[in-house]
């Protein structure tokens, strides 16, 4: 279906950042201090390992005919299934590393805050790995390029060949090439136009826009979901304190659900949450728009229709439409008026 | 056992939780590869199709009774999702209850836009598909007056749609019906740039971009506002029923219905984020279809306003909101005790809105017989 052409980019970007951030929490339990013995503790990896697996070999197993309904259902119970493991394995870790603290009567907010500022740490590089917000000129593009393979194509290819003849040539002998003549023959000659290139560009610079914003969403999320996290500590040390206990990891997972939420919640709230989320769906929009251009310039060199002539034949075609139904309306009416004088 | 940790299982006890969880989840795949289409069938209440324009279709549910309550009533759904939540199954469905009541029910199905329809506004909605289909079942049924059931989006249509034409709307119900979106507490108003600030969303741009606003754009929205509970607790909860194959299959056919989500038209979906969001147009009186400014206070008729008070989505103070921009002297407010989807699906409010919406058209309508 067209849209799901259409909205790839938005979509990927806020699931690849839910996606890293729970894999990150994997890694980053896996490295908390624990006074445990990973291989004793209820995460043996051995045991989690086979349960993955067998589930994840189970929705493979699925059934072509299986209801979609169904299929995405299964695979929703699984990543939920994961993130509760990872989730426990978490709290049961930092929780291991306030132990002496709590045992010793000392003040556990402090180690409490050490510890979930290491986790931010973590979580951040984790959330924003990938993401292109700093470097030189060259290594952006060449990242821009790399992330835009359809359009960006005979470009990236062209950089490849370059690469490989400057290697060969020595750098004085390519240098002087490269500024003589190099740099015309190493375009995609065939498709080369000035506008075209005008087009990469501004591609490329909405490209950079929309991975800082995607940088800066990216760290509002892993805060708070640190928050989160932290707020769920801070309840769990006071249930402690209370001598009240959780029944189940169940009813664990549920206290962290209602914790979450809220914390979230907070969060979605504020105004920089609010300003981060616009600036990301704002900097997408935009590269998406600049993409078209690109795109469109091509199809105009191919004499192909381009989404903005068949948008426009559309919008023709609706107005006249309406004015063939708006047209039967007054002839109806007319119509009516008529047999009533008649009669 | 783990030293103070507030957890009353042993380390042994937990492993036993995860393996049972793990084994539940297995088990659960199984179950649900086993699950075919026809096995989660919904909207199962009979209908006709009485009437068609482009992608709407106008549908008449088969009466139960030989003189059903007249005027019919027209249900309007939002455009954001598709309507048969309102007819899930045989034991969760508001139309087969006010069919049982001896009401004559018909239901506007949107259908789902295509790239072509993008240029379709809110004019070609409400004073197009929304008022040809009031006219054709004036026309054919040789009546004066409607009831209008609107539902959420379809409340505001149908507010819009009666101040417009208040000749031909006898009653009218709207439930959860965004009327205010600039109360406090609106974490989806806020979203959609209702912030009373500097918009947080450019309604035109991403249309320019987009064209139709993709149906799982919106969706995704839609559960960002509870991602816990609806990205992961809802999903392990299903662990502990899937041993019910009606419980489970009620799961999926919710879960069919919440990711079925049609694309939206893409000027009428500015406008309703510009005009009805960002601007609170409804609530101020500066909304115009079709060059026709709606205003609420031409809304004359009886009115009775259904509102969810856990409502996430639709704040209660969004919705109870009506009653002071109206000129009606006949209005009722009903709330639930639920949140949003909760008003289609929780056993309870199945037994008590069927009621509530008979009772109060049948002490304002009367019965005909059919013969």
């Amino acid at each position: 279906m067209d849209w799901q052409a259409q909205n790839t980019a938005l979509l990927k970007i806020w699931g690849e950042a839910q996606t890293q951030m729970l894999d990150a929490w994997g890694r980053i339990a896996q490295q908390a201090q624990s006074p445990f013995n990973r291989n004793n503790s209820p995460f043996s990896s051995a045991m989690l390992d086979a349960s993955t697996e067998a589930i994840r070999q189970g929705i493979r197993a699925m059934a072509f005919d299986a209801d979609p309904t169904a299929r995405e259902a299964a695979e929703k119970l699984f990543i939920s299934q994961t993130s509760v493991v990872r989730l426990l394995e978490m709290s049961l870790r930092i929780w291991g590393s306030l132990l002496p603290v709590l045992q010793a009567g000392s003040d556990w907010r402090y180690a409490l805050r050490e510890q979930m500022n290491w986790v931010k740490t973590q979580t951040l590089q984790a959330a924003t790995h990938g993401l292109h917000t700093s470097g030189t000129y060259q290594q952006l593009w060449s990242a821009f390029l790399e992330d835009s393979q359809t359009f960006g194509k005979p470009w990236l290819d062209d950089k490849d060949k370059t690469t490989q003849n400057g290697a060969a040539g020595g750098d004085m002998v390519w240098e002087a090439y490269q500024k003589t003549f190099g740099e015309l023959v190493t375009l995609p000659t065939s498709l080369w136009t000035r506008e075209i290139d005008d087009g990469m560009r501004l591609a490329f610079a909405a490209w950079v826009d929309m991975q800082q914003a995607l940088y800066d969403y990216n760290v509002i999320l892993s805060e708070t979901w640190c928050a989160a996290f932290e707020q769920f500590m801070f309840d769990l040390i006071r249930l402690m304190e209370s001598g009240e206990m959780l029944e189940s990891v169940r009813d664990m997972l549920n206290r962290w659900s209602a914790v979450a939420d809220n914390s979230f919640k907070q969060s979605f709230l504020t105004e920089g949450y609010i300003r981060a989320q616009s600036r990301l769906v704002q900097t997408v929009i935009a590269y998406r728009q600049r993409q078209r251009q690109v795109n469109e310039r091509f199809m105009h060199m191919f004499d192909l229709p381009t989404r903005t002539e068949i948008d426009e034949a559309h919008r023709r075609i609706y107005e006249l439409r309406k004015e063939v139904r708006e047209l039967k309306r007054e002839l109806a009416a007319i119509k009516a008026q008529l047999n009533g004088g008649q009669s | 056992m783990i030293p103070e940790f507030p957890l009353a299982l042993s380390s042994e006890q937990i492993a036993n939780e995860l393996v049972e969880m793990s084994r539940r989840a297995v088990e659960g795949v199984r179950a649900l590869s086993q699950v075919r289409s026809e096995d989660i069938a919904y909207g199962i209440t009979p209908k006709t199709a009485v009437y068609h324009d482009d992608l709407v279709t106008l549908y008449r549910y088969t009466p139960r009774v030989a003189a059903p309550l007249q005027p019919p009533v027209l249900i309007t759904y939002a455009l954001v999702n598709r309507p048969y939540m309102i007819d899930l199954q045989e034991d969760r469905s508001l139309v087969s209850g006010l069919l049982d009541l001896g009401l004559d029910v018909y239901l506007i199905d949107w259908g789902y836009p295509q790239r072509n329809d993008r240029w379709l506004t809110l004019d070609d909605y409400i004073n197009g598909y929304l008022n040809d289909c009031v006219d054709h079942l004036l026309g054919s049924l040789k009546i004066e007056q409607i009831n209008l059931l609107g539902i959420c989006q379809g409340g505001v249509f149908s507010l819009c749609y009666a101040a417009l034409n208040p000749s031909k709307i006898a009653n009218l119900i709207t439930m959860v019906a965004p009327v205010d979106t600039h109360v406090p507490d609106g974490l989806l108003n806020l979203w959609m740039g209702a912030n009373g600030g500097k918009p947080s969303i450019d309604p035109e741009k991403m249309v320019e971009a987009l064209g139709n606003i993709p149906g799982d754009v919106m969706n995704f929205g839609f559960l960002m506002l509870k991602p816990f509970e609806l990205g992961l607790q809802k999903y392990l909860s299903l662990l502990d029923t899937l041993d019910d194959s009606a419980h489970s299959t009620n799961f999926l056919r919710m879960e069919k219905w919440i990711f079925d989500s049609p694309d939206q038209a893409g000027a009428a979906w500015a406008e309703f984020v510009r005009h009805f969001y960002i601007e609170n147009g409804l609530i101020r009186g500066e909304i115009e279809i079709g060059g026709q400014r709606v205003d609420l206070k031409k809304i004359i008729m009886p009115v009775l306003n259904i509102y969810a008070e856990k409502d996430h989505l639709v704040p209660p103070a969004s919705s109870k909101a009506l009653e002071g921009a109206i000129s009606s002297s006949d209005y009722t407010a009903v709330s639930f005790p639920v949140g949003h989807i909760g008003m289609y699906v929780s056993a309870r409010v199945q037994k008590q809105l069927p009621p509530t919406i008979a009772d109060w058209l049948k002490a304002r309508c009367s019965p005909i017989n059919l013969g």
